[in-house]
């Protein structure tokens, strides 16, 4: 499998929060060559299921990333021109912005601005409210009103573009990159032994509601979860502790949400690897579908590996291709690692002299 | 449905004591229901069997709405509150409440509400309390822990409606004129009158885990953008039928749920809105998320001024809604 | 077969030309026009004439400017870990820049404009701040500073990187095919090339009764530069001005009443005089009885907003000058729309008053013809 290809390819798929049947047969497609069953479950889920070689009963890794994307929905057709809403966008980006209407048919626009020459020094310095901007199709309003509905969703427009050193930007690699790592890895445990089960999910819903993770958890009650998404790559403006080089491996997250044995594992296992990581502090929570998946339906062992991204919930996500190699290595050669002891060692151990009877 | 929806909007029922409501709606649906529960968070839960070819469909309106609670009692007899849901401050100077046994009162501020009144600023919670006419502590008909809402009489304005907590009587009178004018479906269906919602769905959370439903639908009203220069501006209109919800705060429908609808709504022509809120949630959120995840939606009542003592409907709006949620359970759950 | 194609508004607008660095752009309106002059040279500022004879056995020498430039960014400084800073040249608009695609220097490598991010600040005010230019970081994948400094150099311009499209529902764009009628579209840089295509337009029609002087013009975002020397060279009898203008119809926040300067699919714009420059009133009489006779629309532009190649021109002469212009929607950002039939409306426009223009010049030295006005 290209990376780079399969990136593009899935990059520019539609896939927005709650309409995720694109993207998901995009990913059925591509999962079915590398797992023993698939299928896309009601809420569009799509799951892959790569037997293990250990006995009965064999241990359940779940490696989770989520395929759905932010987006603006329309939220009134107004004449020839359309008011919309953000949905995790950062909505510094839009003015200036191309994008899609996916109303009756695909729309192409654009979201405008007045002309500087026209606006005051106020208006110069400050970025408009969202609720001030419109999205224009070069429609008149009648086939308009024809094409498009409130309720109907945009995506920003945006083709992959590839800068220097393999590094690639481009819209919703949040968190289609991790995807194309899953895919990746898949490709890998295709030569190599692995005595766990792999559950490969590409869930719905992280951008808004969760609901994909922990219908999940609820269905396939795995044993231990790999959540893979994006976090903050190194750029001006980001903390030290929280922006992680492009081109610096695997990032691992380590804090409560994450089991402190998986942090350790994880991190042992890049050495052996020769990969270099970062470990991110998530010292509350990790703001990705493990929140959900340590804990939903009894929950289970968690784990975060994050690949470093620029500009985050932009069009312009920005990301180094050899770290979404590095992650699938590392997802590999975990997998190869679970079996029912590495299971047993999660446990949390009591003192001797308290054992339970 | 005045008749449903009047005594419904006197009924008492902060969010946690919802009981006068529960037992106005209990009389009326027991006689449509195969079976009728109160489970122990007060959801009131009847069930109307199908033939056994249909799916399981959760509905779901809130019984509860905003309200007082008495945190501290003064010896001069002044009561302090908390809120109970979101009940915005600036309409609070000067309106009367009612607790559950019938005691009454005034809301005033520290500070003297003649000189308060004039004031840009909005005091914060702290400097406001309730005074029922007591002289001092000593024999006060109600303490701490009890808990008030805002009188708010029904008016009738002909084909329009005011009064408090429309939010979410009118889905409960939408409710119950379904059940009863539901002749035959192929779907089990659960009309669940919910508790709590307004401090974080947490009746239809418990509801929803219990009830399992393959479909989960919440009936509630919803913000309109027909009022002059709304600051979040919506499409939804008063009188233009009831909304079909595709997204708020806390959901995004699932679009099978929203399509069938729609394809309900355009079989019987009924008019209908959809509704992008960008403010608020339901329960449908609270069933969306419920187990393995639900596929969720809601039908909304367009209401003007929501969370003030005078929430405003249109009764098409609310005739509609039966209509549409009618034709819904009657039909076959597209393949 | 008509050179306004497809194919020929794609090249012309996504070519980069910023101020002071017009060499593309230059190079493809020459290659294009040649057939079409009689002569054709550049000036040292940059400014490509091309001399078309008319007809006349006095002719007259009328001079019809459109500016080659666009608003730009500009590379002052590569810092240690290979991002580039920059500066504006031209009054780009700061509100459009975070987060969009641009072309770099003269390989066109491609670069981000960085987006702040806003996790780790939470401060409405901040967060609304439009940001200053000179805070902007663009990212070209460089890993470190010599890594950039291999590709990229100080004073190299950076331009954005937009697609030309039709607008509307499934439009593909064939290179070959004429230019629709009627319809909208997409791109950057339309002013002003909109105006280079409205001339290359009009050479393609001619000859006229005068000759035609065709000047693109540079460095006009800059302060119209390159109209300053042009309009000494020229010696004109007369010249006109196309551009691509303001166009502010779009609806502002809900319920918020609007003025618009100008509104699209209106017809080609009128000046009447801008910020800089009054438009010489028996010229813009002759545009209105043309538009009139014909029956072509077009539409008055606000008085007193923006300035043009016009002021520069006319600046040391006294030259008469008459603005016509294509109104575009958010132009000085990354991504323009106009209107079709306003931009073929004005190329009508033109055609028809040059044909009677002659009679105009004639008669135009005469202090009745001011009067008449």
């Amino acid at each position: 499998m290209r990376i780079k290809d399969t990136l593009k390819q899935l990059s520019e798929t539609d896939g927005p929060t709650g309409s995720e049947q694109g993207i998901a047969q995009a990913i059925y497609r591509l999962l079915e060559p590398l797992c023993d069953q698939v299928s896309i479950d009601g809420h569009f889920n799509v799951i892959g299921i790569r037997q293990g070689e250990g006995g009965e009963p064999r241990p359940r890794l779940a490696v989770m990333a989520h395929m759905d994307e932010i987006f603006l929905m329309i939220s009134a057709v107004e004449g020839p021109f359309l008011r919309f809403r953000p949905y995790a966008c950062d909505p510094r980006v839009l003015i200036g912005q191309e994008v899609v209407v996916l109303g009756r048919r695909r729309i192409r626009g654009v979201i405008g601005d007045r002309p500087p020459h026209l606006m005051s020094a106020q208006e110069r310095r400050q970025m408009p409210e969202p609720t001030a901007l419109v999205i224009d199709t070069g429609l008149d309003a009648d086939s308009l009103a024809q094409l498009v509905r409130v309720g109907d969703y945009a995506l920003v427009a945006r083709t992959m573009v590839e800068l220097l050193n393999e590094r690639v930007a481009g819209k919703a690699f949040d968190n289609r990159a991790s995807v194309v790592a899953l895919l990746a890895a898949l490709e890998e445990l295709q030569k190599a032994r692995h005595p766990c089960d792999v559950l490969a999910v590409a869930n719905v819903g992280e951008e808004f509601s969760g609901v994909g993770a922990r219908g999940i958890m609820d269905r396939l009650r795995p044993d231990l979860v790999l959540v893979l998404d994006v976090t903050f790559g190194q750029q001006p403006g980001t903390p030290k502790a929280y922006g992680f080089k492009l081109a610096g491996g695997p990032v691992v997250g380590i804090g409560p949400n994450i089991h402190p044995r998986l942090t350790e594992s994880l991190v042992e296992l890049c050495d052996s690897l020769e990969i270099p990581y970062a470990l991110e502090p998530m010292p509350r929570h990790s703001g990705t579908d493990a929140v959900d998946t340590q804990v939903a339906s009894g929950g289970a062992p968690t784990a975060v590996i994050g690949i470093p991204t620029r500009n985050l919930h932009s069009p312009v996500e920005t990301l180094a291709l050899k770290d979404v190699r590095r992650v699938a290595r590392l997802v590999a050669a975990f997998a190869g690692r679970v079996d029912t002891a590495f299971l047993e060692g999660l446990r949390f151990k009591l003192p001797e002299e308290v054992q339970p009877s | 449905m005045k008749e449903l929806l009047q005594p419904l909007c006197d009924a008492f029922g902060p969010a946690g004591f919802e009981d006068e409501v529960r037992e106005l709606i209990r009389e009326w649906i027991e006689p449509h229901c195969d079976e009728v529960r109160i489970d122990t968070m007060g959801n009131l839960v009847g069930l109307r069997r199908g033939n056994g070819k249909g799916r399981r469909i959760m509905l779901a309106a809130h019984m509860d709405e905003i309200g007082l609670i008495i945190t501290q009692v003064e010896d001069s007899g002044l009561l302090r509150f908390s809120q109970i849901g979101v009940v915005p401050l600036k309409t609070l100077l000067g309106m009367r409440v009612r607790f559950a046994n019938g005691t009454l009162g005034v809301i005033s501020l520290e500070g003297g509400a003649e000189v308060e009144i004039l004031s840009r600023e909005l005091p914060d919670m702290g400097k406001w309390f309730v005074d029922v006419g007591a002289r001092e502590r000593e024999g006060l008909p109600v303490g701490v822990g009890d808990v008030a809402t805002l009188f708010r009489p029904f008016a009738d304005l002909g084909e329009r409606v005011v009064a408090g907590g429309l939010d979410d009587r009118a889905g409960c009178a939408v409710l119950v004129e379904t059940l009863r004018r539901l002749e035959s479906s192929p779907h089990d269906i659960y009309f669940a009158f919910t508790v709590q919602e307004e401090v974080g769905s947490r009746g239809a959370t418990t509801a929803a885990y219990m009830i399992e439903p393959d479909i989960g639908i919440a009936v509630d009203v919803t913000s309109t953008g027909d009022t002059p220069r709304p600051k979040q501006p919506m499409a939804v209109r008063l009188g233009a039928g009831p909304a079909i919800k595709v997204a708020d705060r806390g959901l995004i429908s699932h679009p099978r749920v929203r399509e069938a609808l729609v394809q309900a709504a355009e079989a019987e022509q009924i008019p209908y809105q959809l509704e992008v809120l960008p403010l608020g949630s339901t329960d449908a959120q609270a069933m969306q998320r419920a187990r393995g995840g639900v596929l969720a939606g809601a039908v909304s009542v367009p209401c003007r001024y929501i969370h003030t003592p005078g929430e405003m409907i249109d009764m098409h709006d609310l005739e509609g809604a039966v209509r549409l949620l009618t034709a819904f359970l009657a039909r076959p759950w597209p393949a | 077969m008509t050179l306004l194609t497809q194919g020929f508004l794609k090249q012309l607008t996504e070519l980069p030309g910023a101020p002071g660095d017009e060499g593309p752009v230059r190079d493809f309106l020459a290659r294009t026009i040649r057939p079409l002059v009689d002569d054709l040279w550049v000036d040292h500022i940059g400014n490509l004439f091309a001399l078309r004879r008319g007809t006349d056995l006095e002719p007259r020498r009328v001079a019809v400017l459109a500016h080659m430039d666009e608003v730009a960014l500009f590379v002052t400084e590569i810092d240690d870990q290979g991002f580039l800073k920059v500066a504006a040249s031209g009054g780009v608009n700061p509100r459009t820049l975070l987060g969009k695609v641009v072309q770099v220097g003269p390989e066109h490598l491609p670069g981000i404009i960085l987006v702040p991010p806003d996790h780790f600040n939470r401060d409405p005010e901040v967060y609304r701040k439009v940001p200053e230019i000179d805070a902007l970081v663009v990212d070209i994948g460089a890993t470190d500073k010599e890594n950039a400094r291999a590709r990229v150099k100080v004073g190299h311009r950076i331009l954005f990187q937009t697609p030309f499209r039709l607008m509307g529902v499934d439009t593909t764009l064939h290179a070959d095919a004429p230019l629709p009628i009627q319809g909208r579209i997409s791109g950057k840089a339309f002013d002003d090339r909109l105006g280079c295509a409205t001339l290359v337009a009009l050479l393609e029609q001619a000859p006229y009764p005068f000759d035609l002087l065709a000047v693109f013009t540079t460095q006009e975002e800059v302060g119209l530069r390159g109209a300053l020397v042009a309009g000494i060279k020229a010696q004109a009898d007369a010249a006109f001005v196309l551009e691509g203008t303001v166009c502010d119809d779009l609806p502002g926040p809900p319920g918020e009443k609007r003025f618009p300067t100008t509104r699209l699919g209106n017809g080609p714009t009128l000046t009447q005089r801008d910020r800089s420059w009054i438009v010489h009133p028996p010229l813009l009489r002759h545009l209105l009885r043309t538009a009139q006779k014909h029956n072509i629309p077009y539409q008055f532009k606000h008085p007193n907003v923006g300035g043009t190649d016009a002021s520069g021109f006319a600046r040391y002469q006294g030259v008469p000058v008459a603005i016509v212009s294509t109104p575009c929607r958010y132009i000085h950002g990354p991504v323009s729309v106009a209107d079709l039939s306003d931009f073929h409306n004005g190329i009508r426009l033109l055609s028809a008053a040059f044909a009677d223009l002659p009679s105009l010049l004639a008669g135009e030295t005469s202090p009745a013809a001011l009067r008449d006005f």
